[in-house]
């Protein structure tokens, strides 16, 4: 179906010019930043009737919707006072914990 | 004449309020045996506080009370003429502006020197004061003209109306007779399940009507807190029926210029949609991390979805943009199919709306105004599809202007991107309309689902809506309220161009679109790009429409995530990337895609 040297001629030009992986959040330093977050959000990120789940979020969305709730662009009752301290690599980090725990199901 | 006086005199005289409704047994008699809360201590006559048999001014018959003959401030009513200033309502407001003392009637200077009147620095106090600022309560004093008032309706002919419209106009005792308060608070007819209201509204449209909508037919009690507990319990209906248009509006002391409950309108509808009253609880949906913002709209900017003209009104977005509260009813899902049941019955047709957005105005797919909605992206392109605006242009997207991204060919309206019409569009999903030609090269199209490639259409929703809705498989709130997925996507969708997220555990695309298809390379490489090199669908699809290229093929030509600027260009410093249709799943690429040089690219 596809040309096996057409592929391999696009994935070495490809191999050879691959850019540096976006570097993503800690886990383990968003975990002990996360303590604060589990007071609404609860020790899994799973929440509760007025708290969403954010445990299995996408760590990107995450990121962006932290960095919005600071920035001012989104607003939220809570929100914007719980990120105001911490700063972006802060937020990266507690993005990559959450993203590590298991969504709630449907 | 003088069986007239007469018949009034003996009213005046303590206790001889029998004739005159039950009235001695109301709080509006004040006298003596009075059992409200304001009653004078010396005055054992009834009527005296209202009515004298000499001397009278002429405001009312044989009236017994300065008025300032006029009437506070009032709301704005489109299309409402005044009537007399202040006429028969400036009468009760005598008392209820709570300007004049309960006590303070004219035969006061004559009695003067007979008997003294304790009530005459007494002023009517709580929520029976209206003020003078009337802007909040049912406005008086205005003509009844069947069609002239647009309060999303019409009003029912004067000559069926069945309640007094004094001299042709709408007035206190239009709804109340201050004489009997047999149905509380003195009215004609009663409040539960809109008796009254709809005296004189007729909230109907050519889908819909106000007798077949939820609000008016539910029959579900409040599960948990009680909404209506700060009602009297004589004026509070047991169901969502019973308390109609109650559930939502107050006819005095409303908050908003809309006669609502709550100073914003989405905390009206939270009232119950908070799984109080209503299942779903549409406010933990709005606490989630992406959601539509009604909250960043005061209602007093907010006209109503039915008074807004979306090409032209400021953009914003508030629960009755997308729902109207006296037309919407409960339906199935607005979902091609549901996803743990793709083959089941469970949801209604794309494009059409279903119930809940019945009555919503839209913008059809040639930009429009359209008072009635047919379609259910006609109600998402009030704001997604206006020319020269975005919706998200604060917002990433994937179809985003003014936020960090940019597509190759800088088209952001959606509509423009769903429209048939357009000559440039080149592929697009298939909201608007399905183009046969557009599948014929999508082998990952999944034949396990109820979508006919050659004429099956999918909703907005399909893909917008909560991520514990009926499109994400679950059983929650449907819609486009919030969600935990970014865009408000159903399920998760990598908007990072260098996630490194593998779609095919759940995600958005896997919907309709086979994985093992996908990645095993049936079309093209996408498993390389897509598995190997943790690249997202965005880089290279935009999943609205394209005006570039086929299969969707719009390349995101430049975008910032985690700080880092990614590119997509042509080569030889041309900016536009560029990719060659070759054949049946076979294509060229001339592009440098985030420092990744394709020249002539082969599949």
């Amino acid at each position: 179906m596809i040309a096996n040297k057409t592929v391999s001629a696009f994935f070495c030009i490809s191999m050879l010019a691959a850019a540096g992986v976006q570097a993503g959040g800690d886990p383990a330093r968003g975990q002990e930043l996360a303590e604060d977050c589990a007071v609404c959000h609860g020790e899994q990120g799973l929440g509760d009737d007025t708290f969403p789940a954010i445990a299995g979020m996408g760590e990107s969305a995450m990121a962006e919707a932290l960095a919005g709730f600071k920035s001012g662009e989104k607003e939220g009752d809570f929100m914007p006072d719980s990120v105001a301290e911490l700063s972006e690599q802060d937020m990266a980090d507690v993005a990559a914990y959450y993203a590590t725990l298991p969504a709630p199901a449907n | 004449m003088r069986r007239v006086v007469a018949l009034i005199s003996s009213l005046l005289v303590g206790g001889s309020a029998h004739a005159v409704g039950n009235i001695a047994e109301t709080v509006h008699n004040l006298s003596v045996t009075g059992p409200g809360q304001f009653k004078s201590l010396n005055e054992d006559r009834i009527c005296i506080f209202c009515h004298t048999p000499h001397s009278a001014v002429p405001e009312a018959p044989l009236w017994n009370r300065r008025s300032s003959g006029s009437i506070g401030d009032q709301r704005r009513l489109t299309g409402a003429s005044s009537a007399q200033p202040g006429g028969p309502s400036a009468v009760c407001l005598s008392c209820h502006d709570g300007t004049i003392a309960l006590g303070d009637m004219v035969s006061n200077l004559r009695e003067a020197a007979v008997r003294d009147n304790d009530l005459r620095g007494t002023f009517l106090t709580g929520r029976s004061n209206l003020g003078t600022d009337l802007s909040n309560d049912h406005p008086v004093a205005i003509r009844y003209e069947s069609g002239s008032i647009a309060i999303g309706g019409n009003l029912v002919p004067p000559a069926g109306v069945g309640l007094p419209l004094p001299d042709g106009a709408v007035h206190c005792t239009s709804c109340h007779d201050p004489h009997d308060d047999s149905t509380p608070p003195f009215l004609h007819r009663p409040s539960l399940n809109g008796v009254l209201c709809t005296s004189c509204h007729v909230l109907s449209g050519v889908n819909w009507n106000w007798e077949s909508s939820s609000h008016a037919i539910s029959d579900v009690s409040p599960r948990s807190a009680d909404p209506w507990s700060e009602r009297k319990p004589e004026w509070r209906g047991r169901t969502v029926s019973e308390n109609a248009c109650m559930n939502c509006h107050m006819p005095h002391n409303a908050v908003t210029g809309n006669g609502l409950v709550n100073d914003q309108e989405e905390k009206t509808c939270f009232r119950c949609h908070d799984s109080s009253v209503a299942q779903d609880n549409l406010r933990a949906e709005q606490m989630k991390f992406f959601r539509h913002p009604v909250e960043q709209t005061p209602s007093l900017d907010h006209e109503g979805g039915h008074l807004e003209n979306p090409l032209s009104t400021r953009l914003h977005v508030e629960c009755g943009d997308c729902h109207n509260p006296h037309a919407s009813r409960d339906d199935l899902p607005m979902i091609s199919f549901n996803p743990t049941n793709p083959m089941g019955t469970d949801h209604s047709t794309a494009p059409f709306v279903n119930g809940s957005l019945a009555g919503v105005t839209g913008i059809d797919i040639n930009g429009a105004l359209k008072n009635e909605a047919d379609y259910e992206y006609e109600v998402c392109f009030k704001c997604h599809g206006v020319p020269g605006r975005s919706a998200c242009e604060s917002r990433r997207c994937s179809t985003a202007e003014q936020y960090r991204m940019t597509r190759q060919d800088g088209i952001y309206n959606l509509r423009d991107k769903f429209d048939p019409g357009n000559p440039t569009l080149v592929s697009y999903h298939p909201v608007a309309i399905n183009d046969p030609a557009n599948n014929g090269e999508v082998p990952s199209l999944r034949n396990d689902i109820p979508l006919s490639r050659g004429s099956g259409l999918i909703y907005c929703g399909d893909c917008h809506s909560s991520d514990v809705s009926p499109a994400a498989g679950g059983i929650g709130p449907r819609g486009p309220h919030g969600s935990r997925n970014e865009a408000i996507l159903a399920l998760r969708y990598e908007f990072n161009p260098k996630s490194g997220f593998n779609l095919a555990s759940g995600g958005l695309c896997m919907k309709c679109h086979d994985a093992g298809s996908l990645y095993g390379n049936d079309s093209f490489l996408h498993r390389q790009h897509v598995v190997d090199r943790g690249l997202s669908c965005l880089n290279c699809h935009d999943p609205h429409g394209s005006a570039s290229y086929p299969h969707l093929i719009n390349f995101l030509t430049s975008s910032s995530a985690s700080g880092q600027t990614l590119e997509i260009t042509g080569l030889g410093g041309s900016s536009d990337p560029t990719w060659v249709d070759t054949g049946r799943y076979r294509g060229t690429c001339y592009l440098n895609c985030h420092g990744t040089v394709h020249d002539g690219a082969e599949y």
